[in-house]
């Protein structure tokens, strides 16, 4: 499974993975961590959560996943949240 | 296939970029991580930025050109045009004149007037009533209430004070006040961090005695709300570079950590998600205020020019856009002002179609005598459940409001309100 950052500040949240292509169809919040899933709802990818980002995080829908390949950021992709 | 010219990958990664030198420029936090230089993907990510500053900056171009929500106007200059005393009072009667009107009439400031200190020579304190949105039990509605429920219409009060007297040391009077988040954004707009970092941790014991009361579901409200924007400012405050400012946004993420391990299960997550319509709608309320006032001539001194983007929530800043597009500068102003008071709305999310939908209840309220919203709204949610999927705007300036939903998010309409509880 891939490691996962979020990244929150005001002028905006994000999930940064490791790669050159973002993915993802959805994305969840567990007890202790955040996911971005498959279409099969797999977990593709998962990262820290905590205090902040239990607070910011629940009223997010939509959000911003950036790859950051060796190059620097390479790819965009808005994830929903998971039904 | 190519848009102007770059390839959809190059455009997507300066997309990516952009975004992401945005997001440290406001000062980013990362779970998981001691400080933000320290965590592996985005120190590279910042060192790839650092070195594509251009690349960046190209991107901003093109981000243009896609609409993306990265993009936003570059940060402006603070300036501040002093007006007369008595324009300050003209203000305070276009918010009365709202509520006497008998609209859209909750948790709003009910008066805002402008008087010497007395203590200090030559400076203003300024004194906001509410007509109360949720109670706080131990603490006076004047201070609290109003902190929690009119966070825009504050930073347009302390934008007048800054308008006035942008000589006044405000820090004094910040503390004085529950509402010291505001004041301590006009006191950054002045690039005064360091008085910044004081008022925060000043306020920090509020925040503490919120945490007592918030195994009530009205204290659990205030608290939430509360919680926002006190992540809102300390998110901010970490990218001072003065070490108070810094301490207080560490001491008040901290004391955000041991909150959320107090918080009542008992009362998920719906309270924020009710603060924030709360905000929104207070936002636009404010950005009304400034419609009717700009409309009769009232503020057109009123020229704030903030820098308060970098801050604000990516709807609040778009509804921003979208006023001033539609010629209402002051309004879009006002929006941006107020975006920068909580950390509540973000693209699409669900919580922001809700809340222009509560925009639109009491907007109905108005128009037809259905009462769905009222101090109500906020002491126990449940009139959030009444909210229709489609309401018409009958509430003159609220027009705009549905206008704007309807261009964001067209036929679809908000209709998950059972979401909320």
């Amino acid at each position: 499974m891939q490691r996962l950052e979020v990244v929150m500040s005001a002028a905006g949240n994000m999930f940064l993975v490791e790669g050159t292509q973002s993915f993802g169809a959805s994305w969840q919040l567990t007890d202790e961590f955040v996911q971005i899933l498959d279409a099969n709802g797999t977990a593709l990818a998962q990262g820290p959560l905590g205090p902040v980002g239990r607070a910011v995080l629940p009223k997010l829908f939509e959000i911003d996943v950036i790859a950051v390949g060796p190059n620097g950021p390479a790819d965009l992709r808005k994830v929903r949240r998971a039904a | 296939m190519k848009l102007n010219g770059v390839s959809q990958e190059k455009l997507k990664a300066r997309i990516a970029a952009e975004a992401l030198r945005k997001v440290h420029a406001a000062g980013a936090v990362i779970e998981g991580a001691p400080h933000p230089a320290g965590s592996p993907i985005w120190k590279g990510a910042l060192a790839a930025i650092a070195l594509a500053g251009a690349v960046a900056a190209a991107g901003h171009a093109d981000a243009k050109t896609m609409k993306h929500p990265a993009q936003e106007p570059a940060a402006s200059t603070a300036s501040f045009k002093p007006i007369e005393p008595h324009h300050a009072y003209e203000f305070t009667a276009a918010t009365n004149e709202t509520l006497e009107s008998g609209k859209a009439d909750w948790g709003r400031i009910k008066n805002v007037s402008y008087r010497p200190d007395g203590k200090q020579k030559d400076s203003y304190s300024v004194e906001l009533h509410s007509d109360g949105l949720v109670p706080i039990p131990g603490l006076s509605t004047k201070t609290c209430t109003v902190s929690v429920a009119s966070p825009g219409n504050l930073a347009f009060a302390y934008g007048q004070m800054l308008d006035i007297r942008p000589d006044v040391d405000l820090t004094a009077t910040a503390q004085m006040h529950g509402t010291a988040t505001c004041a301590a954004m006009a006191l950054l707009e002045r690039d005064q961090l360091d008085a910044y970092g004081k008022t925060r941790l000043g306020l920090a014991p509020i925040a503490r005695v919120l945490s007592v009361i918030g195994n009530s579901k009205n204290g659990w409200a205030a608290y939430s709300a509360a919680f926002e924007f006190e992540a809102a400012s300390a998110l901010a405050m970490l990218k001072s570079d003065q070490p108070t400012a810094r301490e207080g946004g560490a001491l008040i993420l901290d004391s955000l950590g041991k909150l959320a391990q107090i918080a009542d299960p008992k009362y998920p997550s719906d309270a924020i998600t009710m603060m924030g319509k709360a905000n929104v709608a207070v936002h636009v309320d404010g950005a009304n205020h400034l419609i009717r006032a700009s409309q009769k001539g009232r503020l057109s001194a009123f020229d704030v020019t903030t820098d308060m983007s970098g801050l604000g929530r990516l709807n609040n800043s778009q509804i921003g856009d979208w006023l001033e597009a539609k010629g209402l500068p002051h309004a879009g102003r006002a929006a941006r002002i107020g975006a920068a008071t909580g950390l509540v709305l973000e693209g699409d999310m669900l919580a922001s179609r809700q809340a222009l939908g509560n925009i639109f209840a009491n907007a109905t309220m108005s128009g037809n005598g259905k009462v769905f919203g009222g101090p109500d709204l906020a002491r126990d949610g449940s009139a959030f459940q009444n909210i229709p999927a489609k309401v018409t705007a009958r509430y003159g300036n609220l027009d705009f409001v549905k206008e704007y939903l309807d261009e964001r998010f067209g036929s679809e309409q908000p209709k998950e309100q059972v979401a909320l509880r």
